[in-house]
């Protein structure tokens, strides 16, 4: 086996299995942080989002200028493009509507959720459904490029340092408030609770080990296509071969500690996207799974009121759709491009705000 | 006092909160008396942040615990 789809693969899993125990434990969930804001007037969960942020691109930053990433700021991560505003938009309405993120959805089916799981078929269904407009899609975006520029710092023409310490210095009093007040600690009133800090600590690591061991941060979506390809292939085999989408090989590369080329796309097959994505999910699930049975809480349950199967669907879809769009996930934006101060992800973020905000306007009509 | 057991299992924040919300709403006079409590019953872990984060703030008691796979969440004044 080619080594450089090894040890990708053996990262991935290793990574998913930190954040799906991590993440249940936790209770890490990203859509509660955002729209809580909206819901409920509640800063109490975002401020971990933020203080992994801040970690994440000190971390980054550091290890950029130790000249420990390879890919640096990271692959497939392309030029400034307003399309993420309209990708984290619908993903943002899409992920109140649902009650979960791309990988949210995963830790919770790992736990034995059923609508987690119903969440994942819809997201791929959805991103499925992307691929019947790319083409379109893709030359609508050529007239909403704004910069040939991938980052900030590149924009400015400076290095990354100029920009990130003084974003640190600036939200450093911030942090230091939290901390000194204690905000940054939750009661414990579950088995087994992982303050957020922690998780946010260790998922800061876990982007700056992505960037160091695969070139790019953690990322979710592109599989989904790819798990939707294969059941495509199964019942529309003449469709999947004439669709270009399923035939770009978006990457190929040399990874960390490999002298191997690995390359992939979204197609049906066995890729680097497999290697990079599809460990990850798995690692996710099972992380999931185990961390749920040892404080025995792992339980089967699909007893749901309708309308909840029907909001998960539709939001799943729209997740699944938007995450194609813009392209990338809230993982790969928030916990990676942002910190990077990736144009795309800044746009992702600012689509994803209001898009939350416009489903928590959307569900509290519905829950009235 | 009386009980009034709700049981919240399978769903997902925010309707967990929010469904539980609406009955402390449906029952504020007799939890307001002190003559109910009401039990929620749930196995969405972030549940136990919110829902007595919320209630708390209405001026009710909470206590948790756990019951093999799910939590009981007890309200009362």
């Amino acid at each position: 086996m080619n080594d450089g789809y090894l040890i990708v693969t053996v990262f991935g899993v290793v990574a998913g299995l930190i954040m799906g125990h991590v993440m249940f434990r936790a209770d890490y969930c990203m859509v509660a942080m955002l729209r809580d804001l909206f819901m409920f007037r509640s800063t109490v969960m975002v401020r971990f989002l933020v203080v992994q942020i801040v970690l994440s691109m000190v971390l980054l930053e550091i290890a950029h200028a130790c000249g420990a990433l390879s890919y640096y700021p990271s692959l497939l991560m392309g030029p400034a493009n307003l399309s993420s505003v309209v990708g984290g938009l619908i993903f943002g309405i899409g992920m109140v509507l649902s009650g979960n993120c791309v990988v949210g959805c995963l830790y919770k089916t790992g736990t034995g959720s059923v609508l987690g799981l119903c969440t994942v078929v819809a997201m791929i269904f959805g991103a499925l459904a992307f691929v019947e407009v790319a083409p379109m899609w893709n030359q609508l975006k050529q007239y909403w490029q704004v910069s040939q520029q991938t980052t900030l710092p590149q924009s400015f023409s400076v290095a990354s340092g100029w920009l990130v310490w003084p974003i640190f210095l600036l939200l450093l009093p911030l942090l230091w408030r939290w901390y000194q007040s204690g905000k940054l600690q939750l009661k414990e009133r579950t088995e087994g609770f992982i303050q957020p800090w922690k998780a946010a600590v260790v998922f800061s690591f876990v982007t700056l080990t992505a960037c160091f061991f695969t070139g790019m941060p953690v990322g979710i979506t592109t599989c989904y296509v790819k798990i939707g390809s294969w059941f495509e292939q199964m019942f529309f085999p003449t469709h999947v071969a004439v669709t270009a989408y399923f035939h770009n090989v978006a990457l190929n590369y040399v990874p960390v500690f490999s002298t191997e080329m690995i390359s992939g796309g979204a197609g049906p097959r066995l890729d680097a996207i497999a290697a990079l994505q599809l460990s990850v999910i798995i690692g996710i699930l099972l992380g999931a799974f185990l961390s749920a049975r040892r404080v025995g809480e792992f339980r089967l349950n699909f007893r749901a009121p309708v309308e909840q199967y029907f909001l998960v669907v539709v939001g799943g879809g729209l997740v699944g759709f938007g995450s194609r769009l813009a392209p990338g996930c809230n993982v790969w934006h928030i916990f990676g491009g942002v910190p990077l101060l990736a144009w795309n992800s800044l746009f992702f973020v600012f689509g994803l705000v209001v898009g939350t905000w416009l489903g928590s306007k959307v569900l509290l009509s519905r829950m009235r | 006092m009386e009980t009034i057991e709700f049981d919240n299992c399978g769903q997902l924040c925010p309707s967990t909160l929010l469904t539980a919300l609406r009955e402390v709403n449906t029952y504020r006079d007799q939890l307001q008396q002190g003559s109910h409590q009401l039990v929620i019953k749930t196995d969405a872990r972030d549940a136990t942040r919110t829902i007595p984060d919320a209630v708390e703030n209405m001026g009710y008691q909470v206590e948790i615990s756990k019951q093999h796979s799910i939590y009981v969440i007890r309200i009362y004044k």
